[in-house]
This record gives structure tokens, C-alpha cells and sequence, in this order.
């Protein structure tokens, strides 16, 4: 069991953006499952950061990736050399490391600042762990016998031992020299990227629709598994496939969706072609539902209308806190069958996710359906 | 269809409403004027011995050195059987609301606690009563006698059986309904003329009961708020209080009117509030934070849902805007 403090990333990058205000920033380590995003954010968020806190081009912030886990402790501590001293003497002398020197010539390149990732450190040896804790340390800043250059700013990343990826836990010092912090993966804030990164929306809606979309955790059977990394890479798929298939109806095909299962696992494969599905079935998409809850399409056929249901009640906490008395409305508008029913699901989540359901219509239902909302809420 | 009739008839068969009398006496006695201001005289002018008078405390207390002692043996239990027993219960028709599902278990508690606490006094009192009161008698003219020397006969101590019938005795009433006028024999035109007049009176008083226990949660979980915040002053009753608020508003609720929204908001302070024991908020800083931010949260919906239009309102308002206005029961 671990009690490092759980964050998700823009939790942590409100941490950072505290720490880079120091003259010398404090490393910070990431630790998280597989293809949570915990180096893609070192390597493509970070550089922003760092960029604004220190006031220079994002192009002069340059980003070095080193994985100490398939490297010796000699490439970062460097090798020991007998050489001669001024008096002739026969001393040890150190070889200087690779990584200062991929640094310097960083700088000399005309980078302001660099970042330095460790990455997948606590998949590392001892002796490599060893050998880099000086450069974690913001008061050591050193590696073998040659110090940091200066305005360089080393993270790391690395997974847990229960992620099944070949890590264990950090050695006993490096926690101390470094702010080290567990990555509490949030599908909201990944959604929210996808979207600005223009993911495909079957995929990105396919994650909006079910909460269970990425996997909790490394599972236990052998295979592939749903991980925003993997969920990047079948989107990739995807757009490739839209862009081949001319008369594409909303439907996957099965070998499309075994293609999908390689990258995200079969039930979240699956997720994405029944999401398909639905787009082709017109049910609305919750953010039509929840702004528009008046005029969003009602399917006709009852499934359609619990799925429409479903897919905006996973989303309610994107929006604001009127969305609960929206989606009211819309509820209103089902088959009575689903109303109530939903109407009952609708106020337990809105009571879990924080939100109030007390329009006037929502009170009216609730006066005059009393009868029947006992009976199915118990 | 539900009207105002359904709810309103059917909570009303749903509460069973008590009167417990509880006495409460101090046992301490205020001093006349005329003898304060003797003492306050004697003070002033220096001329107050202080083996003759004591200044300060204007309240005599009738048991003296066993004040404490009384407190603890008569008065305690009673406080304490009133504030975990009684007050936990809602205010309804002028009493305490027992919902009919709590009523078998729920009133025989009550009426067995009453019983055990008044024979716990009888017994105490015949044991201890005879000694306090001399002790009393004692202190009271070592203390005041110079200043009153007819203290003893203003104090005018009960006999060993008046005091146990005047601070022996908890009295529960007989349960009764809220007052309504369904079951009772008079011409069906009558009924109807004064039926409505009941149901609006009931409707106030369940509302007025809603309301109130909203406030009395709220009131709770901003205390807990506070404390959890300040990290400090944590009693075992506070968690407690929380949840004896939180099972009172959700037996009302069920009996009432099944409001949903207000039993999930109670799943979510079972869930993410309430401790069994204070002591995890004591240890446990991470507890402490969620807890502290989910009475937070819950606070502001329950803020949301405290005022409402009056059921009646709600059930005979336009219904276009639910389902077209079809009849929702009449499609099952």
C-alpha cells in the first residue's frame, strides 16, 4: 500500500506551476498505471509551464527523455579513470555523463531551460536509483562528479508495483529528495483533452458514455486493456477507417472492432461500436441533451431513450449545476415506463455528484409520482 | 394520480404523535431583593465577615455540598434521556412524531427508558434525599442565615415523596393521530365542508415538520463543517447528533411524501460524512477532509430543496408539462 498523495493532472500542474516559481524547482515524480499520460504531460504540457513561469519561448525549453530502467548506474554516475594528477600522482578520475552532456548541448543549441525525464525510474536497479538520486535532490543537483548545468529541471515518471509493469517501490531515499505524487487518473479531464486534441469523437464519446470506459487498474487476466494511451492510438485506427469507408452508416464491422480491442481490450472496444450504433440511431449526445434538454431528440424506441438517458446522467458533471434540472426535463419527456424510473436515478446521482435537482418540475413529479418513486427506490 | 388528498391522507395514518413531560427542577432558589441588597450593603461597607456572609452567588443552592450529587442522580439521566430520545424525535402536532414503521420498536423503548430512569430515581432519592437535604439546611443558614434567618422556612423543603412524585415521574402520553377527521361518524357533506380545512392545517404542520428538520440537519452539518475545518473540539456527539438527524429526516421523509431527492442526499451523508466513531476524525486527516467537504456539498443541495410550493400546489398545478400531461398511472 502506498500513502503518496493522489492528484489528478491538473491538480498537479497547479503543484507545479507553485514550484517552478522557485528559483530551483523542486523534481517532482509522477508514479500511475500504464498509458495513463504521465510522460506525454511531462513532455508536451510541462515545456508550457516552465515556459510561463520563467518567462521564455516555449522553443527555448528543451525536453530530454532518459529511461534509467534499461540503463547501468555507470552511464549516469560515469566510469571511473586512473589519470595522472599535477604531481604526477595516479588518481581516479570520472568520465563525464552522457546526460550532462545531452544537456549542454541542449543549452548550447539555445535551450533556456531543460527538462530532464526520468522516465520509468521505479522500474529501475538499485544501484541506477543510487546513481541518480544527487540530481533529484534540488540541494545536491549533481551527477557522478559534475554538477547540473544550471536552469534544469528534472521529473520523473514511473509506475507502481501493483501495475504489474516490472516496477517496485522507490528506494527509501529518493522519496525525501523529490515531491513524489500518485496520478489520480480523472476520464473527465481526459475527455476535455481528447476533445481539444481533436480525438476521435467515437472514441471520445464512447469514454463520455461509460464511466467503466478505461480500465481501474492493471487487470488480472492477460491481454490488452482501455488506457488513454491505447484509446489515443485506436482513435488513430478509427480516423484512418472513416477516412476509407465512403459509405460508413454508424456501424463497425467486427474485424474493426477486433482492431479496436488490440489497443483498448474488448469490452471498451465494444463500448465504442455501441456508441456507434447510437450515433446512427440519432440518439442525441449528452451535451445536446443537457443544454437542450426542450428540443434534443427523444428516440422512439425505449432502449434508445435509457441509453440517451444513461449517456448524459455519466456526463452531468461537465456542466453546470443546472444540468441535473435540465436533464429533468428531458426526463419528463420520456415514455412514462422510463420516467420514473430515470426521474429516481437522475436524484440519486445528482445527490452523489453534488448537484441540486429542484426545478419545478422535478418537484412537481416528485408530489405527484410519490407513490410509485417509493416503490422504485426501494 | 396522487392529489394532495393521497399524500397529505396518507402521511397523516403514517405518524403516530407522543407528549413526554419531563420536570426538570434546579433546585437552587434565587434570593429576595431585599436580602441581595442586605448583603451588597454588608459588603460595601466593609463590614461583612466572611465567616458571616458570602458574596457573589445570588442562587441558593438547596442540597449545598450535594448539589452536584443531585444534579448527577436526578437531573442527568432525565437530560439525557430528553436530548437522545425525545428531541431526536420530529415536532408534529404539537408532540413527537413516531412513524408507524418505528412505532413497534421505537415506543416501547421509550416507555421502558422512562420507567428505568424514574425507578433509578426513586431509588436514588430514598437513598441520598434525607442526606442532602440536612447538608442543605446546614449550608444554607451557616451561609445566608446572618443576612436570613428565616432562610430555612423560605426555602421549604419537599417532603421525601413529594420530591419523588414532582422529580421521580416521566409521563408519555397515550400515541395518538394527527388530528383528522376521516373515521369520524358525522354526515358525509359535513365531513366533505371540514375535510379540506384538516388536510390544508395537516399539510402545514408536515411541511412546517419538513422544514424544520431540514434546519435542524443543516444547523448539524455547519457545525460540522466548522469543526472538522479547525481540526479540533471533536466530541463523540457530534457524530452522534449527525446521526440521530440524519435517520430523523429520512423516517419523516419515507412517511411523508418518498421525496427522492432528499433519502439520496441522506445515502450520501451515510456514505461520506457520518464516522461510528469520532475518533476517525481525530486520526484520520484524509477522513476529516472528505467528510468536512461532502457536508459541505450536501449542506448547499439540502439548501436547495428546504423551500419548496406547498404539495397541494405542486399536485393540482398544470401537469401539461409532465409527460403532455398523460396520466402517468393510468398507461401502467
Amino acid at each position: 500500500m502506498s500513502t503518496y498523495p493522489q492528484m489528478t493532472l491538473s491538480g498537479i500542474a497547479q503543484t507545479m506551476q507553485i514550484n517552478l516559481m522557485r528559483e530551483v524547482p523542486q523534481t517532482m515524480m509522477i508514479l500511475g498505471q500504464s498509458g495513463v499520460g504521465k510522460t506525454q504531460w511531462f513532455r508536451f504540457e510541462l515545456p508550457k509551464l516552465v515556459a510561463d513561469a520563467k518567462g521564455v519561448a516555449v522553443d527555448k525549453v528543451a525536453v530530454i527523455l532518459t529511461q534509467p530502467s534499461s540503463r547501468d548506474a555507470t552511464e549516469f554516475a560515469g566510469v571511473g579513470i586512473p589519470s595522472k594528477n599535477d604531481e604526477g600522482q595516479l588518481v581516479t578520475r570520472f568520465s563525464l555523463p552522457n546526460l550532462i552532456e545531452q544537456i549542454e548541448s541542449e543549452k548550447a543549441s539555445g535551450a533556456e531551460w531543460v527538462i530532464v525525464i526520468l522516465d520509468e525510474l521505479s522500474g529501475a536497479a538499485d544501484d541506477v536509483m543510487k546513481a541518480v538520486a544527487p540530481i533529484l535532490d534540488v540541494k545536491q543537483k549533481q551527477l557522478g562528479e559534475f554538477p547540473l548545468p544550471d536552469k534544469t529541471l528534472v521529473v520523473a515518471s514511473g509506475n507502481r508495483s501493483k501495475d504489474k509493469a516490472g516496477s517496485r517501490r522507490l528506494l527509501g531515499h529518493l522519496p525525501t529528495r523529490m515531491k513524489t505524487v500518485e496520478l489520480m487518473f480523472s476520464r473527465l479531464d481526459w475527455i476535455e483533452w481528447a476533445r481539444n486534441n481533436q480525438v476521435n469523437e467515437l472514441i471520445v464519446g464512447a469514454a463520455e458514455a461509460n464511466e467503466n470506459f478505461f480500465a481501474d487498474g492493471t487487470p488480472t487476466e492477460d491481454g490488452p486493456y482501455s488506457t488513454p494511451r491505447g484509446a489515443v492510438e485506436a482513435a488513430e485506427d478509427l480516423d484512418m477507417f472513416m477516412r476509407s469507408t465512403s459509405d460508413w452508416n454508424g456501424h463497425l464491422p467486427t474485424w474493426m472492432v477486433d482492431t479496436l480491442a488490440m489497443n483498448l481490450g474488448i469490452g471498451a472496444a465494444n463500448m465504442v461500436a455501441e456508441h456507434s450504433r447510437l450515433v446512427a440511431h440519432d440518439v442525441p449526445d449528452p451535451l445536446e441533451i443537457l443544454t437542450s434538454p426542450d428540443t434534443a431528440n427523444v428516440p422512439d424506441n425505449s432502449g434508445m431513450q435509457l441509453l440517451a438517458f444513461n449517456r448524459a446522467l455519466g456526463s452531468l458533471t461537465r456542466f453546470s449545476d443546472d444540468a441535473a434540472n435540465n436533464l429533468f426535463t428531458y426526463v419528463t419527456r420520456m415514455m412514462p415506463e422510463n420516467m420514473i424510473v430515470s426521474g429516481v436515478e437522475l436524484a440519486k446521482t445528482a445527490a452523489q455528484k453534488g448537484l441540486t435537482l429542484n426545478s419545478a418540475e422535478a418537484q412537481q413529479f416528485m408530489i405527484k409520482y410519490s407513490d410509485l418513486i417509493g416503490l422504485v427506490a426501494k | 394520480m396522487n392529489d394532495i388528498s393521497d399524500v397529505v391522507k396518507n402521511a397523516i395514518g403514517n405518524f403516530l404523535i407522543i407528549n413526554v413531560m419531563i420536570s426538570k427542577k434546579s433546585f437552587k432558589k434565587q434570593l429576595p431583593k431585599a436580602v441581595t441588597k442586605k448583603i451588597a450593603d454588608k459588603i460595601a461597607k466593609g463590614s461583612a465577615n466572611s465567616k458571616d456572609v458570602v458574596g457573589g452567588d445570588t442562587q441558593v443552592p438547596m442540597f449545598g455540598p450535594y448539589q452536584k450529587e443531585f444534579e448527577r442522580m436526578v437531573n442527568a439521566p432525565k437530560a439525557e434521556f430528553r436530548n437522545n430520545d425525545i428531541y431526536t424525535l420530529l415536532e408534529l402536532d404539537g408532540g413527537r412524531a413516531i412513524t408507524t414503521a418505528e412505532f413497534p420498536t421505537v415506543f416501547p423503548r421509550i416507555e421502558a427508558k422512562a420507567q428505568a430512569i424514574s425507578d433509578h430515581i426513586r431509588n436514588r432519592a430514598e437513598g441520598h434525599f434525607a442526606k442532602w437535604v440536612e447538608a442543605g439546611k446546614r449550608s444554607a443558614l451557616q451561609t445566608y442565615g446572618v443576612v436570613m434567618p428565616e432562610i430555612l422556612e423560605w426555602l421549604e423543603y419537599p417532603t421525601l415523596e413529594q420530591f419523588i412524585a414532582e422529580n421521580g415521574e416521566i409521563e408519555v402520553s397515550t400515541p395518538r393521530v394527527i388530528s383528522s377527521l376521516s373515521n369520524v361518524n358525522l354526515p358525509a357533506d359535513v365531513i366533505e365542508t371540514y375535510a379540506k380545512r384538516h388536510e390544508d392545517k395537516a399539510e402545514e404542520m408536515l411541511e412546517g415538520a419538513r422544514v424544520k428538520a431540514i434546519d435542524n440537519l443543516q444547523e448539524h452539518l455547519k457545525l460540522v463543517v466548522t469543526q472538522l475545518g479547525e481540526g479540533k473540539r471533536f466530541h463523540q456527539s457530534l457524530a452522534d447528533t449527525l446521526k440521530a438527524q440524519t435517520r430523523s429526516l429520512r423516517s419523516f421523509v419515507e412517511a411523508y411524501d418518498n421525496d427522492v431527492r432528499l433519502t439520496s442526499i441522506l445515502d450520501v451523508i451515510e456514505q461520506k460524512v457520518q464516522v461510528n466513531d469520532v475518533d476517525i476524525w481525530k486520526t484520520q486527516s484524509h477522513k476529516r477532509s472528505t467528510s468536512r467537504q461532502a457536508a459541505e456539498t450536501v449542506s448547499k443541495q439540502l439548501d436547495g430543496l428546504r423551500d419548496r410550493v406547498a404539495p397541494t400546489q405542486a399536485a393540482t398545478a398544470d401537469t401539461a408539462v409532465i409527460n403532455n400531461g398523460l396520466d402517468l398511472p393510468d398507461l401502467f
